[in-house]
C-alpha cells in the first residue's frame, strides 16, 4: 500500500516539473532584429526601418542605436519601427531592439551593425589639426578628419569606414583605424588619411628626445615641470615613457625632482623645502584607520602649495592637498597585515622645490601587541619580546615584530606596550 | 654675635631648607644602588639592591649595571618587590657579562591596564662575588622609567662601590713580639732605677 502511494507521488511530481519546464521554455522572451541585415549602409539623414521578431509575450518593442536615440515603443506585433539617422552621424553603429517584459524589465536583441556613410563622395578631405605635437613617448592623441562635398557642406568623417590612416614611420607614431595615434619614439613623421583618391597629410612632431622635454618644444622649461606635476601618480605607458624620467617604473615626485635638475636655469629659482611625515600610530589594527600627516616647510616668501603624494612600499597610495598651514593629512585603513614603509613626496611648485620625507614604518597587525600574529595578545608575545630584548636592528636576535614602536630597538617601551594589552592580573611564567 | 645677625643667619637657613625641600619635592625619582658602599672578602658574596625613591605611577623600567670585572663577578639577579606590589609583572633578568663587567637589559613591567606604583622600594636584587682585592664602582646606565601612559619618568641615579679585601689575616711574627717584650721590660727597669735614685 505504502509502496504504491510512493510511486504514484513520484510520478505526479515528475509530471508537474516537466510541465513547468515546458511552460518556462514557451514563455522565454527573445527579441531579434530581422531587418535590416548586418552591414547595411545608410546615409546621414536617412530613415532606418527596423523589423523585430519576438518570441514569448512582451508588453512592447522599441529600437535604438548610439547617437540615434530610441524609437517609441510599439505594443502590438508585427513590430516595425523606424530610426532617423542624424545628419552629423558617420560610421558604424549597432542597432538594438528592446522587448519590454514588465515594468523596468526588458530583453535585448543581438546587435545588428549598420554603416552610416555619405551618399556622395567628398571632393576633399582634411585633417582637423594642422600639427600634432607629442610630449612623451606613449602619449596618445586622436586625429579628426573633415570631408568637404561638392555643394560646399562639410562632415566629420573621422569614424567613416571609407577612410584609412597610415603612418609614414610606424616606429615613431602608430595609428589605428579610428585615428588614434600613439607616440612610440622621438622624432617627427606624418600621418596620411585616404578616401579613394583623396588624401590629406598630418605632420606629427616629437617627442623631441630631449630628456625632460614633455611638451615637445625641444627644451626643458617650467611648462614641462607643470605638465609633469599634473601627471604625478600616472602609470608609465612603457619603459620609454618620457615622464618616467628616472626610469624607476613610476611617475612620481622623484621624477619632478629629476626634471628640475634638467630644467636648470629655465626653471625659476626654487626655495628648498623639507617634508615631514608622521603617522598617528606605529602599529595599527587591521582595517582600523590611522592618519598620515605631512607638513612641508619652505624658507621662501611664497608658501608651499600643491599636493603631497603618500607612497606606501613604493606605490602611490594617496594624495593630499596642502592646506593653508602647509600640511595635509590622509586617513588610511586599507593596508594589509604586515610592516609597511611610508614616505611623503612634495612635488613643489613654481617657487618651492620638491622634497621627500624620511620613511615612516607602520605595522598593521590583527591585534595591537600581537607580536606573533596569532590574533591574540598573550604571554607568548611577551616571550618573543623577551627573546629579542635589548637587540637593535641588524643585530642577531632582533625581531622587527617585537620592535612594536619601530624605533629600531627592542626595549622596555615595546615590553610595556605588549604587557599592557594583556588582561590585568595575567601571570606569565 | 648680635641678635640681628642671628636672625639673618636663621632666615637664610630656613630659606635654604624651604627651597631645597621644594626642589626635592618637584625633582625626579632617584634610582640608586644600595648600599652605597660595602666590603666583602675575596670569594665572599655581596648583595646589592637597585632601589628607587620618590617615584609616581611607575609601570615599567629597564636598566644596566656596570662593574669592574677584575674585582667582582655578578652571579644572579632577581626581581625586587616594588613593581609586583602593583599587580602581576613580567621580569626580564639582565644578561650577565663577567668579562666586560655588565648586567645589561634588566627590565620589568606590570601587566594589563593598571596604574603604576608610587613611592619607594626595590627594583631588583643583584649578587656579586668578590675576586681580586680592590674597590670597584657599581654604576647604573641606560635607565628607563615608564609610567602607565608609556611616558618617560624623570630620574637621577646614584651609584655605589664594593671593596674586596683579601681573605688572609696578617698576624705579627713571634720574633717581633719577643723584641717588643724585651724592650718594654727594659723601659720599666730604667724607670724604676730612676725613681730609686731620687
Amino acid at each position: 500500500m505504502r509502496k504504491k502511494f510512493r510511486s504514484s507521488f513520484i510520478g505526479t511530481l515528475s509530471a508537474l516539473l516537466l510541465f513547468l519546464g515546458c511552460v518556462s521554455l514557451v514563455n522565454a522572451q527573445q527579441v531579434i532584429i530581422t531587418s535590416p541585415a548586418n552591414g547595411s549602409t545608410y546615409s546621414p539623414g536617412a530613415t532606418i526601418n527596423v523589423t523585430a521578431s519576438v518570441t514569448g509575450p512582451v508588453l512592447g518593442v522599441k529600437v535604438g542605436a548610439e547617437d540615434m536615440g530610441m524609437s517609441a515603443y510599439q505594443f502590438t506585433a508585427p513590430y516595425s519601427l523606424s530610426l532617423t539617422v542624424p545628419s552629423g552621424v558617420v560610421g558604424p553603429r549597432n542597432l538594438i531592439a528592446v522587448g519590454l517584459i514588465a515594468n523596468e524589465t526588458a530583453v535585448f536583441s543581438p546587435p545588428v551593425s549598420v554603416d552610416i556613410e555619405p551618399s556622395t563622395p567628398p571632393t576633399a578631405i582634411n585633417f582637423q589639426q594642422s600639427l600634432v605635437a607629442f610630449g612623451y613617448v606613449g602619449q596618445q592623441q586622436k586625429v579628426g578628419v573633415t570631408a568637404t562635398f561638392a555643394h560646399g557642406s562639410t562632415l566629420d568623417v573621422t569614424t567613416s569606414t571609407l577612410i584609412s590612416f597610415i603612418s609614414a614611420d610606424p616606429a615613431k607614431v602608430s595609428v589605428d583605424a579610428t585615428g588614434l595615434m600613439t607616440s612610440l619614439a622621438p622624432g617627427n613623421t606624418t600621418i596620411k588619411v585616404t578616401w579613394g583618391n583623396l588624401t590629406s597629410t598630418l605632420r606629427t612632431m616629437g617627442p623631441s628626445g630631449v630628456k625632460g622635454d614633455l611638451d615637445g618644444d625641444g627644451i626643458v622649461t617650467v611648462q614641462d615641470l607643470l605638465l609633469l606635476e599634473a601627471m604625478v601618480g600616472d602609470t608609465p605607458t612603457g619603459p620609454d615613457d618620457a615622464r618616467d624620467i628616472n626610469r624607476d617604473g613610476k611617475i612620481n615626485n622623484l621624477d619632478v625632482e629629476a626634471l628640475l635638475t634638467l630644467c636648470g636655469k629655465n626653471c625659476p629659482s626654487l626655495t628648498a623645502t623639507t617634508t615631514s611625515l608622521a603617522s598617528s600610530a606605529a602599529q595599527v589594527q587591521y582595517t582600523h584607520p590611522f592618519t598620515l600627516t605631512s607638513k612641508v616647510s619652505g624658507n621662501g616668501s611664497q608658501p608651499p602649495t600643491g599636493d603631497v603624494s603618500f607612497v606606501v612600499d613604493g606605490q602611490l597610495d594617496d594624495i593630499g592637498i596642502l592646506s593653508s598651514t602647509d600640511q595635509t593629512s590622509v586617513v588610511s585603513n586599507s593596508l594589509s597585515i604586515g610592516s609597511h614603509t611610508i614616505s611623503a613626496l612634495y612635488g613643489g611648485n613654481l617657487n618651492n622645490a620638491p622634497s621627500s620625507s624620511e620613511p615612516v614604518a607602520v605595522t598593521v597587525v590583527s591585534v595591537p601587541g600581537d607580536v606573533n600574529g596569532d590574533g591574540v595578545v598573550n604571554c607568548l608575545d611577551l616571550d618573543l619580546v623577551k627573546a629579542a630584548f635589548g637587540t637593535k636592528t641588524g643585530q642577531p636576535g632582533f625581531n622587527p615584530n617585537a620592535d612594536v614602536n619601530h624605533d629600531g630597538v627592542v626595549n622596555v617601551l615595546d615590553l610595556a606596550f605588549v604587557a599592557s594589552q594583556l588582561p590585568a592580573a595575567t601571570t606569565c611564567p | 654675635m648680635k641678635r640681628s645677625t642671628y636672625k639673618t643667619v636663621f632666615a637664610a637657613v630656613v630659606l635654604l631648607f624651604v627651597f631645597s625641600g621644594r626642589a626635592f619635592a618637584d625633582g625626579s625619582a632617584v634610582v640608586s644602588v644600595q648600599p652605597t658602599s660595602s666590603t666583602i672578602s675575596s670569594g665572599g658574596t655581596a648583595t646589592v639592591d637597585v632601589e628607587i625613591s620618590g617615584v609616581s605611577d611607575l609601570y615599567a623600567f629597564q636598566f644596566d649595571v656596570l662593574f669592574g670585572a677584575a674585582n667582582v663577578s655578578a652571579t644572579s639577579e632577581i626581581e625586587g618587590s616594588l613593581l609586583s606590589s602593583g599587580g602581576t609583572t613580567f621580569f626580564i633578568p639582565g644578561t650577565i657579562d663577567n668579562v666586560g663587567g655588565s648586567v645589561t637589559a634588566t627590565a620589568d613591567t606590570l601587566i594589563g591596564s593598571v596604574s603604576g606604583v608610587d613611592g619607594s622600594g626595590t627594583l631588583a636584587v643583584l649578587t656579586f662575588t668578590g675576586l681580586t682585592p680592590g674597590t670597584t664602582s657599581i654604576d647604573l646606565a641606560n635607565v628607563f622609567l615608564l609610567d602607565s601612559s608609556f611616558n618617560s619618568i624623570d630620574f637621577t641615579t646614584q651609584d655605589a662601590s664594593v671593596t674586596v679585601k683579601s681573605s688572609v689575616i696578617t698576624t705579627p711574627e713571634p720574633s717581633g713580639l719577643l723584641l717588643l717584650g724585651i724592650g718594654l721590660i727594659g723601659l720599666v727597669g730604667l724607670a724604676r732605677r730612676g725613681v730609686a735614685a731620687i
